[in-house]
């Protein structure tokens, strides 16, 4: 398509200039809007509150290249703020109405949109882009992608890090008046992984409370949907997003709270607590999803300085933000060169599969492991033929399948369990078996 | 109707119906519709406020087309206002749209009145000329004004309005106002029917804590002359007797009565920013008094009269480990506490108000019970106007600002003034030409110069990059920072939505106070807002006063604040950070050295503190000395919330 003369007047202000406060590298000329245009592919993942306004931001960004993919279907309660849909697109896909309008309204961006769960598509799906962008509303969505993109990481024998291995993420998140961005350049500033701390425990109540002492209209709302809705309703799976089950929750919810004394159970708090409801507007979705998207522009042609890595948004009492670099864990499963773990240097393959199995930081992680040694398959689960072939190296050293370098080296692990591979650190104990 | 909620329950969540009938009633005027002004209106097109007007005179170009989403293709050479109004009216139909084909500054000079009819005006790219003027007239007719304006990757929002009145400011960290230091008669009765040492097993471990701690407080009382517990020694006395009626180590009611034990030595006290409203002389009643300072006067008389000084109770408990019974029980002690004390506040209402020759019944219950239930925090702005601002009146501030302030939040204030005065005299804004770059350079520092002159201050300088960097803007409008601006500036609005001329309601949330600037320069995105002016010109000896009053309460702000001080206040400090965030620091306690807590250990810097949820590092130790006098602080006991 011919482009119109003048139509990125405005970002080729940023692009064609040369300054003083730009990113590392940055070299201003007019082949930036081509790339932007053409070469970086970037994900959108998500297509709510954030996602549309992603979409929109980075089409407007000179972003050519942009894939969607969400799992939802549009509802009434999307529309105060995910602008890309109207009332009468109720019920049709996210990503595909999103792409669409996108692309009527923006000339020359091509938008591809993925009605799907993240976890359908395959790692080579997430390997084509250059960015991903988070727009998602759970720590499971985001742990997920987390241990894909940790999974592209290499690291040199010597622990440096293969630059080109690092797919950069920019992560936004709302919940009513604040917000957060950030930047997260795996093996470089912290994933996910590194940061869980940072997202809030989940409220849940004592079920003993909740069957015996009930005290708050959500006591009784939580009684009726864990422990009634079994209890009466036999075999039923219980869908949320059913009115008449909605509606049975609500009132039997009523009736016990009436039995209890306790005053204030509505449907809306009902559906509140049952689907566990986020509230969201549109201005901290707007604020967000720009700086992210800001990020990105920053990310593909340095045009400006980047975001050190976190930055948070309070608009509750009067509008505050702070940005903070917060630091990676240098022993995080997901991106560091290698989870530190010691055994006894007469330990052999079999032992230290055990010690991994057994080491509470991988729990849930793994169930058959098979190891590699600089690309060597130590001990393979499968095919049969490879178990069969790797199966004698179990009774081997580890140390003498190491090279016999008594100061370690990184073993890779892949399982089923896992995304990626997880990279351990093996160092062995102090003292040498003579025998 | 029932659409109608469906459409907008994620926001009724947070403001309710009477906010969003606040909302429904807001009409918008917005001047210039660019993106920055087409995105503040998109945003509150989707809340769905009442209506909106677009004064803008331009015909959609094609650089719009390259920054804007709510123009199209199709409408290239027409009217911008009018394709912007079309486009904003499809996301909600409910909507009143309209729009002139005007120049706001053309209209500002031949049509003041034009202002008057709205609830609020957004005036977006506007010169520094234009818009005192529209200060002027929108002050006259009392009509908010929000001032928002992108320029390159720096932007600015501005609020201008007489004054904002904030009634349910919603605290992200409600304080339990329990009483327990001095239960009143119903509540101690009430108490007294509970023997805290009943041999039953269960029945001991379902005494809600509220009980058990004022009845420890009690016995303390008696013990010590009427005294409660002060000191850490008593403190932990104080503990310890509680402790001692435990019958066993599970008991979960017990577990919540020492993590809540301070409360009863350190209740929730009268904020600073609450007892200014309280002693401001708008607390003086005439017949032209609005309905919120009579509620204000009110509250006074009942503090005074009625309540040995205590605000009225809001009656609110928070949930504890007890029988459904007696919880329910306790908690309508409460709530009838609450009631009498709006009934008592309800009386001084009636009597200001025939005072004064009103209606006595002009002035609801519910509206006097909100007000109650949120006394402890009012808030009242006020908001300088444009013309002081611009005038050598604020340039101390200014100068302090430059003095004090570690990133360049400042000059890209004084630089997004001297791009207007440049384009006030080379009737162009700077960089807007490849060849003249350079010259421009040279030009706008001398403007910056100038200025700062003007304005008074001294010996400061801006920086050289700084001044490179908004000639190679060239007065772009990037679609992302415009959506940033636009995006504050709605939700600035969204705090304000029911500013109507017979000012009988009220705002909702605390609105930023002043002026912030950002950038997306070097390290961070910093935005300064009512902190940033509330802190930065106050010594650090009124701060760490301010900090104190806030003692006691889990608040954010109260990090944030500090973060904020370590790092921009007290430059030596610097390399203190916190490392949490807003979702994991609510359970942390502050304290200040000399405070009211005596035993404070001295801690340059921060305590690390780790424990589930919240990690502070330590960095390095205060190199300055006499920092330690204000700014010693330590974060101690911190408060587990109920376990699953």
């Amino acid at each position: 398509m011919e482009e119109l003369q003048g139509r990125w007047h405005d970002l080729d202000r940023l692009l064609l200039r040369p300054g003083n406060l730009v990113g590392p590298g940055f070299e201003p000329c007019a082949e930036l809007r081509d790339l932007l245009q053409n070469d970086c592919k970037v994900l959108v993942i998500g297509a709510g509150g954030l996602g549309c306004e992603l979409l929109k931001d980075l089409a407007l960004s000179g972003f050519g290249n942009i894939d969607v993919i969400d799992m939802d279907t549009i509802d009434v309660s999307n529309l105060n703020r995910q602008f890309l849909f109207r009332i009468h697109d109720v019920g049709k896909p996210k990503a595909q109405v999103a792409a669409d309008r996108i692309m009527q309204r923006v000339k020359g961006v091509m938008v591809t949109a993925h009605f799907c769960r993240i976890e359908e598509k395959d790692v080579d799906f997430y390997r084509q882009f250059q960015i991903i962008m988070l727009g998602l509303d759970s720590l499971e969505a985001r742990s997920y992608i987390n241990s894909v993109v940790c999974s592209f990481l290499e690291y040199e024998p010597d622990g440096g890090l293969d630059y080109s291995t690092i797919k950069p993420m920019v992560d936004g998140g709302t919940e009513g008046f604040k917000g957060h961005a950030r930047v997260i350049l795996p093996g470089v500033t912290p994933c996910f992984q590194c940061t869980l701390w940072l997202f809030p425990p989940q409220i849940t109540f004592p079920l003993c409370t909740l069957a015996e002492t009930p005290r708050s209209p959500a006591h009784c709302i939580e009684y009726v949907h864990l422990i009634q809705w079994g209890q009466d309703r036999v075999g039923e799976k219980f869908d949320s997003d059913s009115p008449e089950h909605m509606k049975w929750i609500f009132e039997q919810a009523v009736k016990r709270a009436t039995q209890f004394c306790i005053s204030g159970v509505t449907y809306s708090l009902t559906q509140g607590v049952v689907k566990n409801i986020i509230p969201a507007i549109a201005s901290t979705n707007a604020i967000v999803s720009a700086v992210c998207a800001l990020e990105a522009l920053k990310i593909a042609t340095m045009c400006s300085k980047g975001m050190d890595n976190y930055m948070m948004y309070v608009g509750t009492q009067g509008v505050y933000t702070h940005t903070v670099s917060y630091e990676k864990d240098p022993n995080c499963i997901m991106c560091s060169p290698g989870v530190p773990i010691e055994v006894d240097c007469s330990c052999t393959l079999q032992e230290c599969i055990d010690t991994l199995l057994n080491d509470q930081r991988f729990k849930a992680k793994l169930s058959r492991p098979s190891v590699s040694f600089q690309g060597t398959n130590l001990y393979m689960q499968a095919p049969p033929i490879l178990e069969e072939l790797t199966r004698p190296n179990l009774r081997l050293s580890l140390l003498s399948l190491m090279g016999g370098n008594p100061s370690g080296g990184v073993l890779n692990i892949n399982d089923k369990k896992l995304h990626g591979v997880l990279r351990v650190r093996v160092s062995f104990s102090k003292e040498m078996d003579t025998t | 109707m029932a659409q109608r909620n469906n459409k907008y329950d994620r926001q009724l969540r947070i403001w309710g119906d009477h906010g969003q009938a606040a909302l429904e009633h807001a009409s918008v005027c917005l001047l210039n519709c660019g993106p920055t002004g087409s995105e503040a209106l998109k945003n509150l097109v989707l809340g769905g406020i009442g209506s909106f007007t677009i004064v803008d005179p331009s015909r959609v170009e094609a650089a719009d087309l390259g920054n804007n989403f709510l123009v199209s293709w199709e409408n290239l050479g027409q009217s911008k206002a009018r394709s912007v109004c079309a486009l904003l009216q499809e996301l909600n139909e409910s909507v009143g749209a309209k729009f002139v084909e005007e120049s706001p500054e053309a209209l500002l000079d031949s049509n003041p009145s034009f202002f008057a009819s709205f609830t609020l005006v957004i005036a977006t790219q506007m010169p520094e000329k234009a818009l005192i003027k529209l200060d002027e007239t929108c002050r006259q007719q009392r009509v908010m004004l929000l001032v928002a304006r992108s320029y390159g990757l720096a932007g600015l929002v501005r609020i201008c309005i007489q004054e904002h009145d904030v009634i349910e400011s919603k605290p992200d960290n409600p304080v339990d106002d329990l009483r327990l230091h001095k239960p009143w008669p119903e509540l101690k009765r009430f108490v007294d029917q509970f023997d805290i040492d009943a041999k039953d097993q269960l029945e001991h471990q379902h005494i809600p804590f509220a009980i058990i701690l004022v009845k420890v407080a009690e016995e303390w009382k008696a013990a010590h002359g009427g005294r409660l517990p002060s000191g850490s020694k008593e403190r932990a006395e104080f503990k310890a007797a509680v402790r001692a009626r435990k019958q066993s180590d599970d008991e979960d009611n017990y577990k919540e009565a020492l993590a809540s034990a301070y409360k009863v030595w350190a209740p929730p006290t009268i904020s600073s920013e609450l007892h200014s409203v309280l002693d401001d002389s708008a607390v003086e009643i005439h017949s032209t008094s609005t309905d919120f300072w009579i509620l204000v006067a009110a509250l006074k008389m009942f503090m005074a009269n009625d309540a040995d000084g205590d605000l009225p109770l809001d009656g609110a408990i928070p949930d504890m480990h007890s029988y459904t019974d007696y919880y329910i029980r306790l908690q309508k002690v409460y709530q009838d506490r609450a009631e009498a004390n709006v009934s008592a506040v309800e009386a001084n209402v009636k009597s200001i108000l025939r005072k004064i020759a009103r209606d006595s019944l002009s002035i609801s219950r519910s509206t006097i019970k909100q007000f109650c239930k949120n006394a402890r925090n009012l808030r009242v702005l006020r908001y300088r106007t444009l013309a002081d601002e611009f005038s050598p009146l604020a340039a101390f501030k200014i100068q302090r600002l430059l003095a004090v302030e570690e990133s360049s939040n400042v000059e890209i204030y004084i630089l997004l003034r001297a791009v207007d005065q440049f384009a006030a005299t080379y009737n162009r804004y700077p960089g807007i030409f490849d060849r003249e770059l350079e010259q421009d350079v040279l030009r706008l520092k001398a403007i910056c110069i100038n200025l700062l002159n003007d304005i008074g201050v001294n010996g400061a300088s801006i920086s050289e990059d700084l001044i490179s960097e908004f000639c190679r803007f060239g007065a772009a409008e990037i679609h992302c920072v415009a959506s940033v601006i636009g995006g504050i500036a709605s939700q600035e609005a969204i705090k304000e939505p029911s500013y109507t001329m017979q000012l009988n309601r009220h705002h909702q949330f605390c609105s930023c106070r002043c002026i912030f600037v950002l950038i997306w320069q070097s390290l961070c995105v910093s935005i300064f807002g009512a902190l940033y002016t509330n802190i930065l010109f106050k010594t650090p000896e009124v701060y760490a006063h301010i900090m104190l009053e806030h003692s006691g309460c889990f608040n954010v702000n109260l990090i944030l604040l500090f973060t904020y001080v370590l790092t921009y206040v007290h430059p030596y400090t610097a390399l203190c950070s916190i490392t949490g965030s807003y979702a994991c620091v609510y359970n942390i306690e502050v304290y200040i050295k000399g405070g009211r807590d005596d035993q404070v250990s001295t801690y340059h810097g921060i305590h690390p503190i780790v424990n589930g949820n919240c990690r502070f590092l330590q960095r390095e130790a205060c190199p300055r000395k006499s920092c330690s006098e204000h700014l010693v602080l330590r974060f101690f006991e911190v408060y587990h919330p109920p376990t699953v």
